[in-house]
């Protein structure tokens, strides 16, 4: 007797209130990295320091804050590219292409922080050993652009781009947001909505602890 | 009054329940065990000076208190979660509901009834901890709060029983929902009493306990009455298999999809083609129809809340310390809870829907109907437990002190995959020894406590009874507990000085063979699943035997 041993059911939609188990373990998995990463780095002795030396509750904040967010970002951002580059024959709603950009952005912003840590500790003594009055015009373009390619603002501004721009390249062909929200799909507008909180969150919680750090705690 | 004077739920109960030997019998020894408690524990005075005694009346009450307090916690589940289910099972709710009793005096009587046995055997304990008063160092006033708190938590830990019950078809899934609702105010109730700030337990205990008890009680009466004023589980004589797409569109929380990953690991879809040659029918028929057949209600709510209560325990015992031993109890803890559910009625709900001799009579042989249950039942057990575990990965990928010693996630491992097969194997084996599902129940669940608490229980009572024997001799009690264990894997690092620094004396080697307290427990562990299988294979042949012997 043979058989294909396929299941017949098929994944519903769910309700607003409802989400899946496997929902269930990102989450989880979310906060623990959130957890373990703000211990790595409050063990570490610049950051243990810093905790001690400094007003603690804007340090403790930033400290939370960065890492819980970071650690979201990745997390539901990646498995939602990965769920994305999966079904690509489906379509690619605007939120899993909005996650995945999130997703993406923040390795590349780690990555080029490193970047700018090692090319700064190469360049820093050429830079401060020149007067500048005669430096070469070369060379203050350079310096120029060196700094403000460190400046916080358009360094996430520019990953940003680059990480937009990889992921709409890479799902080239299957992203038509023109028509795909219809009437009732609530797994669509789910997405839109835990993407719009998320970004809610991230602007709120910079601006929550840029308060705390102008204040002075 | 007349809801407790004249209430005929009640009067039944009462009847049945405290009118058997089985209750006088339990009672006495209850009493004895803690009079003998008393006993040992009484401090050698010779000159008559009882008030010398403070520490030894400090660490009495202490132990009657944590011990009954634990007691009520395992006991009034066990009393009202299938005080309703109990009426669904025997096919009496419907009667019931439809006599002209209020859905209150219905609750009154089944909530009163279940915890009246309770607090029998609380009140035959109060001459006991007298006994400590009179040694000193203890205010009534501390008894008075201690027997407030132990009667709020079964008031708080009864409602709770009683409101899964009324929720739920099955005894097992309404008793397993409970067991782990109160397992998180178990846990903050027991680390509130046991800190050293008096001001912080009286607090606790005088002024913020009781108006938390009764709002919690009284959102649960009300839901309990709502239940049972508009029972949507009435009229389903015929039509008991719940349909799964129908309860995902009104579930809340967590859903259960059984076509993707990680839930068709416990809960595969049901199959709607032919069966691959070779296939174990019975294996397919308990994973694919059976386990859930009665709906997902039971197994979203034991996610939900086991991984909830995870996220807290993570933090403290894998991120904040790294004591990895502490979290593995808890994940120890939720097998223990939740696998006997799916094992211990494989066999008697055969029996109860009288579909046991017709199993009998299909060409299967007994080892493989067994092989089929246990599969089943270990699979989602397993699955299920798991779960908890990726919290335990994550940790050792980013702690430091963890990764330093990353061979140790191992034992973790090893010591959770073979409590999962004992605590299946020891319900699979109650359910073939015993004819009904909530006794096999019962049954699995105090043999499970008593390997798993027992054992520490004695240790510890043992390292101040048996003085001059050595610690590592001593050490040996601890083999069956699982508990035990999962605390001897030997992790150094940043430990908290009230746990004695860095290597604990549970983490070295037993006397005699030099080999640390998972190692041998492990085999034991082997050795238990095994000889719980043998037994269950010879109890269903005999069966078998019989069935044949008749036709």
């Amino acid at each position: 007797m043979k058989s294909n041993g396929s299941d017949a059911t098929e994944s519903h939609e769910l309700t607003d209130s409802a989400f899946r188990v496997a929902d269930l373990m990102l989450w989880v998995l979310a906060i623990g990295l959130a957890a373990g990463m703000t211990k790595r780095h409050m063990d570490e002795s610049a950051m243990a320091f810093r905790l001690n030396a400094h007003p603690p509750l804007s340090v403790w904040t930033r400290l939370v804050i960065g890492h819980s967010l970071s650690s979201f970002a990745v997390v539901f951002g990646l498995s939602r590219l990965i769920l994305a580059l999966r079904d690509r024959r489906n379509r690619v709603t605007f939120g899993s292409w909005l996650w995945s950009v999130i997703g993406l952005y923040v390795p590349l912003h780690v990555l080029a922080s490193v970047l700018w840590a090692l090319t700064n500790t190469v360049l820093r003594p050429v830079l401060s050993g020149s007067r500048p009055a005669s430096v070469p015009i070369t060379e203050t373009v350079s310096r120029v652009a060196l700094m403000t390619f460190g400046q916080a603002c358009f360094d996430e501004l520019a990953w940003m781009l680059a990480a937009i721009w990889i992921v709409t390249a890479s799902l080239k062909g299957v992203v038509q947001f023109a028509g795909e929200i219809e009437a009732g799909d609530s797994g669509i507008a789910r997405q839109d909505v835990a993407v719009s909180i998320f970004t809610g969150l991230a602007i709120f919680a910079t601006v929550f602890q840029r308060i705390l750090e102008s204040l002075g705690y | 009054m007349g809801m407790f004077r004249d209430n005929p739920v009640l009067s039944r109960e009462l009847l049945v329940n405290l009118r058997s030997h089985r209750a006088f019998v339990l009672q006495f020894v209850y009493a004895g065990i803690l009079a003998i408690a008393v006993l040992l524990a009484w401090p050698n005075v010779d000159d008559g000076r009882l008030g010398a005694s403070v520490t030894a009346a400090r660490q009495l009450f202490d132990l009657f208190f944590f011990g009954q307090f634990i007691l009520v916690a395992l006991v009034a589940p066990t009393f009202a979660a299938g005080s309703i289910t109990g009426e669904k099972e025997r096919k009496t709710y419907e009667l019931l509901l439809a006599s002209p009793l209020h859905p209150s005096w219905i609750l009154v009587g089944k909530l009163l009834s279940s915890l009246a046995y309770l607090v029998l055997l609380l009140a035959s304990s109060l001459p006991m901890m007298i006994l400590g008063y009179l040694l000193g160092g203890i205010l009534l006033s501390e008894v008075a709060r201690a027997y407030l708190v132990l009667i709020l938590a079964a008031g708080t830990f009864g409602l709770v029983s009683l409101a899964a019950s009324s929720y739920f078809a099955r005894t097992s899934s309404a008793l397993v929902v409970s067991y782990l609702i109160i397992l998180p105010l178990v846990i903050v109730s027991l680390y509130l009493a046991s800190t050293d700030d008096i001001t912080l337990r009286n607090f606790v205990s005088v002024v913020l306990l009781p108006p938390w008890a009764v709002a919690v009680w009284s959102i649960v009466i009300g839901l309990i009455n709502l239940r049972l004023l508009r029972p949507p589980d009435v009229g389903s004589e015929g039509k008991e298999v719940v349909d799964e797409e129908e309860e995902q569109k009104y579930a809340i929380g967590v859903v259960i999809d059984r076509d993707l990953f990680p839930d068709k690991l416990f809960a595969p879809a049901k199959r709607t083609d032919l069966m691959p040659d070779g296939t174990n029918p019975v294996l397919e028929k308990e994973l694919r129809s059976e386990i859930f057949s009665q709906g997902t209600l039971m197994l979203r709510v034991v996610i939900q809340v086991s991984m909830f209560l995870s996220i807290p325990l993570m933090a403290g015992f894998l991120f904040w310390r790294p004591l990895p031993g502490w979290y593995i109890c808890y994940v120890l803890t939720f097998n223990l809870l939740v696998g006997p559910v799916f094992s211990s009625g494989s066999i008697t709900q055969e029996r109860e829907r009288q579909t046991m001799n017709l199993l009998l009579t299909t060409l299967l042989t007994p080892g493989r109907i067994v092989r089929a249950k246990l599969l089943a039942a270990l699979r989602v057990s397993t699955v299920l437990t798991l779960l908890l575990t990726e919290q335990v990965i994550l940790a050792y990928a980013l702690v430091r002190d963890l990764q330093l010693q990353f061979w140790t996630i191992i034992p973790y491992f090893l010591i959770i995959l073979a409590t999962c097969l004992m605590t299946s194997s020891v319900g699979l084996m109650w359910s073939s020894l015993v004819r009904k599902t909530s006794v096999a129940m019962i049954a699995t669940y105090l043999s499970l406590m008593l390997m798993f608490v027992l054992p520490v229980g004695i240790y510890r009572w043992s390292l101040s009874v048996a003085q001059g024997v050595q610690d590592q001799v001593l050490r040996w009690i601890l083999v069956p507990s699982p508990y035990a264990a999962a605390m001897s894997v030997k992790i150094v690092g940043d430990r908290p000085t009230s746990l004695g620094g860095d290597i604990q004396p549970i983490e070295r080697p037993l006397a005699g063979i030099d080999v640390s307290i998972w190692v041998v427990s492990l085999a034991l562990f082997l050795a238990i699943s095994l000889l719980c299988h043998i037994v269950t294979l010879i109890a269903f042949r005999y069966r078998w035997w019989k069935a044949r012997e008749s036709v």
